[in-house]
């Protein structure tokens, strides 16, 4: 969780970042068919395909136990994986593909999975 | 406040740009920064997590949970992406440092304004290296075969001796005796201090260098 102060305010954005990669052409087939609009940000162009949300995000993940109902994975399937104590969860980066961003809570601390 | 995030719909720096919901603010994905809006430079902190395979996954931590996927998500639709070496990002950038391969993967490491990019042998055996950022003292671990990579903190009781994996594939240390799985972090002694994980970023080389150009690598300088 991450929390500052600003303005005399106690302020908190308390997602916490998960992860990783990569740097991948999130911007799908359908997107370049649309008007695209350029902002220069310190000094790099940010390219804007499509609106928030069109690449929907997953805000209440279900989970499936290894042991009853996980369903169909490929062996070779890559995952990205968080472990606190006893709480073990995973997260295909091929289904993470699907949406980009999961937003998911362990414990008390809000996180946001993102590949 | 707590925010929800989603995707922007935008790429900056050729990667993801995530916006949050409540305020509008932009973060990138790399680097976690907010690049644009109410909450402008605030960084959001990095939770530790490591990637591998299904099959390693179930081997490791046979009670673990999964994400449920919905229809229609069994691939990745990025997989032309994925295979292509030469294509760096979605317009087409330049590798900006030829010392690796655009498209060769790196376990990426930060702490305060130090960054280090350590190299993954696609082809190797396992491996574990002992790495330093920003005075801490990490041991990297990587298996090409099983597509997992991790990062712990050493023990302070192992810190100035070297690790290595013993021939069953576990960390162990002669100076401070301990035994451990790489992937899981555990004790192999009872009662054992199990490993801290360290986070960091599996990258492709050209956008870490992109974000990172000051970062140095772990070798083959």
């Amino acid at each position: 969780m991450t929390c500052w102060r600003e303005e005399q305010q106690v302020r908190s954005i308390s997602a916490a970042l998960l992860v990783t990669l990569l740097v991948c052409p999130s911007g799908q087939p359908e997107a370049q068919s649309r008007n695209m609009s350029v902002t220069l940000i310190e000094g790099d162009t940010m390219y804007t395909l499509m609106e928030p949300g069109d690449i929907p995000a997953v805000f209440d993940p279900e989970f499936a136990s290894l042991q009853t109902d996980a369903g169909d994975f490929d062996p070779d399937e890559p995952l990205l994986v968080i472990s606190v104590g006893k709480d073990v969860r995973a997260y295909s980066t091929w289904h993470l593909d699907h949406h980009e961003v999961v937003n998911d809570r362990i414990g008390d601390t809000p996180i946001a999975v993102t590949w | 406040m707590e925010i929800q995030l989603q995707a922007s719909g935008s790429l900056w720096r050729d990667a993801l740009v995530m916006h949050d919901l409540q305020t509008g603010t932009l973060f990138s994905q790399v680097s976690g920064i907010a690049i644009k809006g109410p909450h402008s430079g605030y960084e959001l902190e990095r939770f530790p997590s490591f990637i591998t395979t299904y099959a390693e996954y179930v081997r490791n931590y046979p009670n673990g949970k999964i994400l449920k996927k919905g229809p229609g998500e069994r691939n990745t639709p990025y997989e032309s992406y994925y295979r292509d070496s030469q294509r760096l990002g979605i317009f087409g950038r330049q590798n900006q440092d030829p010392r690796l391969e655009g498209k060769s993967r790196v376990i990426g490491l930060r702490s305060g304004t130090d960054e280090l990019a350590v190299p993954l042998d696609e082809s190797g055996q396992s491996e574990l290296r002992t790495e330093i950022i920003d005075g801490q003292r990490l041991w990297t671990y990587w298996n090409p075969a099983t597509e997992t990579a991790r990062v712990w903190q050493t023990p302070r009781s192992c810190e100035d001796d070297e690790a290595s994996l013993d021939s069953a594939g576990m960390i162990v240390n002669a100076r401070c005796g301990g035994a451990w799985n790489p992937v899981t972090g555990m004790s192999r002694r009872s009662g054992g201090e199990n490993l801290t994980p360290y986070p960091f970023l599996i990258s492709y080389w050209f956008a870490w260098k992109t974000f990172f150009p000051l970062t140095r690598i772990a070798f083959g300088e």
